[in-house]
């Protein structure tokens, strides 16, 4: 069984948000514009968040680039009435759009806030609509929706895995963000391969996970060197 | 008992909000009627278009709709609860006041779990809950436990109110039809008070649980999960503690409404208010005590999440509605309650009126700042409730009082059996005493 | 496999809604077996969103793109795009986009077009320009073209240069043309330099905005990953010298604040402690560099060196008390760079655009001198180009040359400007003072002046002056709204281009842009072949110029030159096949990078590395020669306040603001932001939603400053206020941070459209309509970090 992880190196993240975008194109997350922006409706699946601290000259300033944790023990998905998300075998919460109902509450017991919801129907402009990614669900208005890995990525990759009877290999699975990271700061693979890169990563000294202290185990590892303390 | 005309001349008072409809009715119906179909309205322009139209956003999820949720099903706590617990311990005076504490609960139990309704992205799917319930949410425990206290709290409310209904059934003819169904026969026959008396026991015993572990739950719906200030184990019983403080009071504002409206003076006096006055008391001293516990630990104990919100509350944004909470809830209603010479009807009505805002602000100010302030300290949110929050709300109390003014129009709103089982009482204690 | 555009929304039909079994995964694939397939087939292009040229990998369904990514092994982006590549589709779709040609019908900018059709709107042109060759004034037309990639530069200049007309203003480094003057006067290089991010372990960064612009930005990102972690057991390090705290300074591992305007200072006072403690590479200096120290010229007269300069004028306690930067560090700078070899010093618009820029560069250029990073491995390298063929000699006809003779309009090559290329900026001077003849016909290309320029409403009163303005813009932009007539190119995803890539790898690459879809997207037309169409209405001598059927087949004639040499990524047997392997790969390269060819290299008159500028020298000699105006006449012509040897060395020059310091007490600064390049960027929403992490900005612009500042003003954060300068004043919203110079308003470049779509437009504001027009007369260019302003409430 693969068990699906995601290591953000924080030492080489440069605060682009290439990796937003790219997410955003791939799984088709629409634009909710400046008003819907500013009441803080905007979708991202994949999120940087910053932080600025300090007085000139001695200032500090923090991204930290956040997709869901996919959280081992995830508080998100027992809290769901409907069981509209749940975690599968291979350690994603996963999302199932149509059951969703909308009540919110995995939003709200998300302690990382990386649950979205379609406050309005999703929009774009007709010409726009040219360029859908066939592979993804589209959403509607009323649903929660958030990072899912990737997983019609996964899928694909499972399916010619299996086509040639073998298991998927390392590297074969690129979610959009790791894909398109430019300081390649992004790593994505398969925990319970020891000899997988996240893994290892996910042992290295500099890991670290948000939260760690709530006990939700995120599949999402960060790296940064020395004592980390922005939460 | 005596014929239904004797028992009709006598209770006259009661009676007669049952037949007359004078300009002042239609003066409350009509506005009330109009701000409630306004909030279908609402509703429908929300349907349409989506939860965008509220105030609602990213991390602000819960808001409006969920206050007024707690909000009502914390005053349906009082009702048949305090009627319950009055009945088991035997407590004389209760009479006059318990059937409008229990139409309070009804009506209210059915107003709080509509929020949940509005909030629904896809309120189409509502009964998805059921079919696809899933049992380690703790919503799925509160949407059952409010069904069975509603269902609990309407047999509560309509077998102490059978008697009644036979006699309404003897004494209107016109709207027979209606209370002949309704009172399964009522003859007053021996056997017949014997398994009324048997099946409101049975009740009062039942509701009573029924009734902590809704609001238990409903605390849990936040209780259980991961918020700072949320996630705290005094949620239940601070919960059950308001909930109760907020429904006396509502008890307590419709009674002396009812008083004033339908010249019921001759039933409910100024000891009963005095009485409930002095429940409202121990209420707002407990609350007081529950409030302080809470933010006390927080306070000291509290981790860097939680003292945000707790800062948010005692002297960040959220600071005025903070004060202004413990200003209704705790200082405005205590001196007033404490003293005899103010526990008066008026004094008592507008410590209910206060406390009932108070209630409301707090229950705000447990949704609304907690999710402002998420864990994470990157992600920020302001809320402000859009007109269509505000006319759901208002439909909401709109619809609220309208039901139970209508019920008021079919149903006697003080048990007119029980009162004359209590005169009979009274008259043998009386004779005997001679 | 063929299956139309109605099956195609069958299928994402199917793929979104046609599912009602709630345990599957709805989110992703439809089950196995079920979904019905779909033609999926994947091609290559290069981005344009900046002049980065990352190779684009692009994925249709259909005939639509539907998502890019970058070419794995291309060198300059590795599979990897910014947040700006990865939005291009919202180019291509752009519903604000042109269309179809159009013609004015209204007034000028009231936007009124009429429909016209491609024939129709090149008669019109071509009978113009016939019109007034006929005339004998071909010199009337005027080019302003911007962003040329690759070999659109060339044919705009073939097609000026055989029509007969001087005033070709088509500078592809408009916005950093200082960094390039200080380059050729000190190596005689006329190319931004690479850098080795794969060897370097030390990157003194003068105000590069490495991680949110630069060029090429990708490479860069990418870079900076690379200098952290790339090698294991090593760690870059990386010194950010810039007044605000940017992004770059904040995930640089120190930040040095300056006072605005004195970079060249603080180069000169880290090469005086190099060369005090004598850290300097002394077998590089001694062979490959020349005016290090005083030397004699063939007169026998003794000249000023290098050293001697510096060790006379910018001792750290000179340097500190002008640059703001304390002693010790500029000390612990200068001994960490000339320690962690192999290290390098690099700038950006910040420094090389000030009205000092050009003398501020060859400061830096110095450094990099000092402790021998140039071409070395791990220093700044030498940008090789690729062994294009040339095309076929230009014809040009007695009209052509004649009227090629005429000066220019816009001054660009006299004084004050003798060495600049051109100077769209100075048009507006150069024709209210009455210039021997007027413009007739503006061809617009790739560029935007009336966003772009400073103050870019002087712009527009020299657009105002001029009877026909064509424009070749996709996009409804501020200056396309004012023209004539438009002749829309297709996005980048729709013609066939060349794509030269920006100085980042040293070794010869060039990118191949080819059509994704299979017909442009609307009724538009690659301006290439617009031109070659053009030409050849005209026909003549300016028809002859252009041998080829289209653009296409110009730039496989140039790519001959490469498959000849059989060299690098792509090699064949044949023509055809190296063209189609071409755009399989997306561009050619070869990454073999022969280091330390100074020699050849150096296009100096001493044929090294020159601290002391023969270049310049020569250049102005030559320049008081052709005016008969003495040197120092020249130089104070030019602004120039040094005098003697001093002039042709760096020095430090100090930086001229436009503004009384009492009246305007603040520098006002810009800065680009990684969402947008350019005047481009807004038009896209995608890009609009992220537009300013570190303050959590979207859709809007915003007036960084000071928090002291802010509070001494009372001004809070999200108060809108007016900023003022000389030339205008601008409202905005103020926000209050920490990163800001106290005596600094920073505006983010991005918004401030007042055209260009839908999304862009009306949205924040442009701080070019603020800046003032005060020039770096030396290097030629008009400077956009000169300006003071005021603010105050709104
Ligand atoms: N995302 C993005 N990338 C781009 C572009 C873009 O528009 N957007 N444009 C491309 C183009 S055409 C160019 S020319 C390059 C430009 O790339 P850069 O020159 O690297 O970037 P700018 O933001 O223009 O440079 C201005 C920087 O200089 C700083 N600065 C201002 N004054 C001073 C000073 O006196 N001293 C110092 N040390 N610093 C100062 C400002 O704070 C600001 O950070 O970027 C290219 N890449
Ligand atoms: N506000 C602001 N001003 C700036 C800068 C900034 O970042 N912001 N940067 C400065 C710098 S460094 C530079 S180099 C200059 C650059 O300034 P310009 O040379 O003016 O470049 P852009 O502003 O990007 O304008 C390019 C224009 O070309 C058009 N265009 C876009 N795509 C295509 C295409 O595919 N084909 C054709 N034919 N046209 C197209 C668009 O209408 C766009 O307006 O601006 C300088 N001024
Ligand atoms: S793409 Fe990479 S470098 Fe850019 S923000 Fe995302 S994680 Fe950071
Ligand atoms: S990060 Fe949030 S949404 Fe993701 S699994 Fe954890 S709790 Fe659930
Ligand atoms: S919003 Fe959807 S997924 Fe979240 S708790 Fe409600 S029904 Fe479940
Ligand atoms: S893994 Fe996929 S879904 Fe998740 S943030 Fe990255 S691109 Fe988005
Ligand atoms: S750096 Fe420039 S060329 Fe490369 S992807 Fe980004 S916008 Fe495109
Ligand atoms: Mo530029």
């Amino acid at each position: 069984m693969y068990r699906w992880g995601m290591v953000i190196d924080l030492d080489k993240c440069t605060g682009c948000q290439a990796c937003v975008i790219a997410c955003r194109q791939e799984n088709n997350v629409s634009f909710a514009g400046e008003k819907e922006s500013k009441l803080g409706r905007a979708k991202f699946w994949m999120n940087l968040v910053s932080e600025v601290k300090g007085n000139y000259p001695d200032v500090e300033m923090r991204f930290i680039p956040i997709p869901c944790m996919h959280c081992d023990r995830p508080p998100c998905t027992i809290v769901c009435p409907v069981a509209a998300t749940y975690k599968n075998p291979e350690g994603i919460v996963a999302q199932v759009y149509p059951r969703c109902i909308g009540v919110r509450m995995c939003i709200s017991n998300c302690p990382y806030s990386v649950r979205y919801f379609n406050w309005y129907e999703p929009t774009w402009p007709e010409e726009y609509k040219k360029g859908f990614n066939p592979d993804v669900y589209q959403r509607r208005k009323g649903i929660t929706e958030k990072c899912n890995f990737c997983i019609q990525r996964i899928r694909k990759a499972k399916e010619k895995a299996k086509r040639e009877k073998r298991r998927i290999r390392e590297g074969e699975v690129i979610p959009a963000c790791v894909e398109t990271c430019p300081s390649e700061a992004i790593y994505f693979g398969d925990l319970n391969d020891s000899k997988s890169q996240v893994s290892k990563l996910s042992k290295s000294r500099r890991a670290f996970r948000l939260l760690e202290e709530m006990g939700t185990e995120p599949k999402v590892y960060y790296l940064k060197e020395g004592e980390w303390n922005g939460g | 008992m005596g014929d239904s005309e004797t028992i009709a001349q006598r209770h006259r008072q009661i009676f007669a909000p049952l037949t007359q409809m004078r300009w002042p009715f239609w003066a409350t119906v009509i506005p009330l009627a109009i701000l409630f179909s306004w909030s279908f309205f609402a509703f429908g322009w929300q349907y349409v278009w989506g939860l965008g139209v509220t105030g609602m956003g990213h991390p602000m999820s819960w808001a409006f709709y969920l206050v007024n949720f707690v909000f009502f099903i914390g005053i349906s706590h009082a009702g048949t609860l305090i009627s319950a617990i009055l009945r088991i311990t035997n407590a004389g005076w209760r009479t006059p006041i318990t059937r409008a504490a229990e139409v309070v609960t009804v009506f209210a139990l059915a107003a709080g779990p509509t929020n949940i309704l509005f909030d629904l992205g896809r309120s189409i799917k509502f009964h998805w809950v059921a079919i696809h319930a899933q049992f380690r949410s703790p919503l799925l425990w509160d949407f059952t436990c409010i069904m069975t206290y509603f269902v609990t709290c309407v047999v509560f409310l309509y077998v102490l109110m059978i008697p009644d209904i036979a006699l309404l059934r003897d004494h209107f003819p016109r709207r027979k039809w209606v209370y002949q169904l309704l009172s399964l026969e009522w003859r007053g026959t021996e056997r017949q008070e014997r398994i009324l008396k048997k099946a409101s026991t049975f009740l009062c015993i039942a509701v009573i649980p029924i009734a902590v572990s809704v609001h238990t739950v409903v605390s849990w719906v936040f209780g259980m999960q991961t918020q700072p200030m949320w996630h705290s184990t005094i949620f239940g019983p601070y919960f059950v503690a308001g909930a109760i403080y907020s429904g006396i009071a509502a008890i307590i504002l419709v009674a002396a409404i009812l008083r004033r409206v339908y010249h019921l003076e001759d039933y409910l006096h100024p000891i009963h208010f005095n009485n409930l006055g002095l429940l409202l008391l121990t209420m707002s001293l407990l609350w007081f005590y529950f409030t302080l516990a809470e933010y006390l630990t927080t306070f000291y104990g509290g981790g860097v999440d939680e003292l945000a919100v707790f800062w948010s509350k005692m002297a960040g944004k959220y600071s005025p509605l903070f004060w202004l909470m413990v200003l209704f809830c705790f200082i405005i209603p205590f001196p007033i309650l404490a003293l005899k010479r103010t526990r008066t009807i008026l004094g008592t009505s507008i410590t209910s009126i206060s406390v009932l805002i108070g209630m409301w602000l707090e229950r705000y100010l447990i949704i609304i700042p907690t999710l402002s302030e998420p864990r994470l300290p990157y992600v920020r949110g302001a809320y402000m409730p859009s007109w269509v929050e505000w006319s759901m709300m208002a439909g909401l109390c709109a619809g609220f009082t309208l039901a139970i003014i209508l019920f008021s129009k079919f149903f006697p709103v003080i048990s007119i059996w029980e009162t004359e089982k209590e005169e009979k009482k009274r008259e043998i204690f009386q004779s005997e005493s001679i | 496999m063929k299956i139309n555009r109605r099956q195609l929304l069958k299928l994402i039909g199917a793929a979104t809604f046609g599912m009602t079994l709630p345990e599957e995964l709805l989110h992703a694939l439809p089950k196995e077996g079920e979904w019905i397939p779909y033609e999926e087939y994947w091609s290559t292009g290069i981005c344009l969103q900046c002049p980065g040229g990352c190779g684009l990998r692009i994925r249709s369904i259909m005939r639509w793109p539907v998502k890019l990514e970058g070419i794995k092994d291309y060198p300059i982006n590795k599979g990897r795009l910014c947040p700006k590549g990865q939005s291009g589709l919202q180019v291509l779709y752009d519903p604000d986009r042109v269309r179809h040609p159009l013609k004015r019908k209204g007034k000028r900018g009231e936007g009124n077009w009429e429909k016209i059709s491609w024939e129709e709107g090149i008669d019109l042109v071509t009978q113009r320009l016939k019109t007034l060759r006929q005339e004998g004034n071909p010199h009337h037309l005027m080019l302003l073209g911007g962003r040329y990639r690759g070999h659109m530069a060339e044919l705009m200049a073939r097609f000026m240069e055989a029509y007969g007309s001087p005033n070709h203003l088509g500078n592809p480094v408009r916005g950093s043309e200082g960094i390039l003057k200080g380059h050729l006067f000190t190596m005689g290089v006329k190319d931004f330099l690479a850098t080795h991010w794969e060897k370097v372990n030390y990157v003194l960064s003068f105000g590069t905005s490495l991680l949110e612009a630069s060029r090429p930005s990708l490479r860069n990102l990418w870079g900076y990953g690379f200098l952290r972690r790339g090698r294991p057991g090593i760690r870059g390090k990386m010194v950010q010298i810039e007044p605000r705290f940017s992004v770059t300074a904040s995930k640089a591992d120190q930040w040095v604040p300056i006072q605005p305007g004195t970079d060249g200072a603080l180069a000169l006072g880290i090469a005086y402690w190099i060369i005090q403690e004598k850290k300097y590479d002394y077998p590089f200096i001694d062979r490959y560099t020349f005016g290090f120290n005083d030397w004699k010229d063939s007169d026998g007269k003794t000249h000023m060196g290098f050293k001697t300069l510096v060790l006379k004028e910018y001792s750290p306690k000179q340097v500190s008390s002008l640059t703001g930067v304390p002693e010790e560090t500029i000390a612990r700078i200068a001994q960490e760079f000339s320690s962690h070899l192999p290290s390098i010093a690099i700038t950006g618009r910040g420094v090389g655009m000030q009205t000092n820029g050009t003398y501020a560069q060859m400061a830096v250029d110095c450094l990099n001198a000092l402790v021998g990073s140039i071409d070395h491995p791990g220093g700044v390298l030498l940008q090789r180009k690729p062994p294009f063929k040339k095309w076929p000699a230009i014809q040009r006809d007695g009209i052509a040359e004649k009227s090629l003779s005429k000066p220019r309009l816009d001054g660009a090559g006299n004084l004050p400007f003798p060495f600049a290329d051109e100077i769209p900026s100075n048009l507006l001077e150069r024709i209210q003072k009455g210039t021997s003849y007027p413009i007739d016909t503006l061809l617009l290309y790739y560029t935007n002046p009336l966003f772009s320029l400073p103050e870019p409403e002087t712009f527009r009163n020299v657009i105002e002056r001029i009877p026909f303005i064509v424009s070749f813009s996709p996009f409804m932009d501020e200056t396309t709204m004012f023209s004539d007539l438009v002749l829309p190119d297709g996005t980048y995803f729709e013609r066939w281009q060349d794509d030269h890539v920006e100085p980042g790898l040293g070794f010869p690459m060039f990118g191949l842009r080819s059509p994704t879809l299979d017909k442009p997207l609307y009724d538009t037309r690659n301006t290439g072949d617009v031109i070659i169409h053009i030409a050849k209405r005209i026909g003549g001598s300016v028809g002859k110029s252009f041998p080829w059927k289209d653009f296409q087949e110009a730039l496989k004639e140039a790519t001959k030159g490469i498959f000849v040499t059989k060299r690098g990524s792509v090699q064949a047997k044949d023509f055809d096949e190296f063209w189609k392997v071409l755009i399989e790969r997306g561009g050619w390269w070869d990454s073999f990078y022969p280091f330390g060819e100074w020699r050849e290299k150096f296009n100096t008159p001493s044929g090294k590395f020159e601290f002391y500028s023969l270049t310049m020298e020569r250049a102005l000699k030559e320049v008081s020669k052709r005016n008969r105006k003495g040197l120092d006449q020249i130089l104070k012509e030019m602004k120039v306040e040094a005098r003697g040897d001093k002039v042709f060395l760096p020095h430090f020059e100090r930086p001229r603001w436009v503004g009384e310091e009492k009246e305007f007490p603040f520098y006002l600064i810009h800065y680009k932001l990684m969402t947008t390049a350019e005047g481009r960027g807004a038009n896209q929403p995608f890009l609009q939603e992220i537009l300013g992490p570190h303050l959590k900005e979207k859709w809007d612009s915003w007036v960084e400053i000071n928090p002291e500042t802010a509070q001494k003003m009372g001004i809070q954060d999200g108060d809108f206020i007016w900023v003022e300068s000389n030339t205008g004043k601008l409202r905005g919203k103020a926000r209050v941070f920490p990163g800001a110079h106290p005596n600094v308003i920073h505006i983010p470049y991005g918004q401030g459209h007042k055209a260009y779509g839908r999304w862009a437009k009306g949205r924040g504001m442009n701080p070019n309509d603020i800046l003032v027009r005060e020039y770096d007369y030396l290097g030629g260019f008009v400077s956009p970090f000169s300006t003071r302003v005021k603010v105050y409430k709104a």
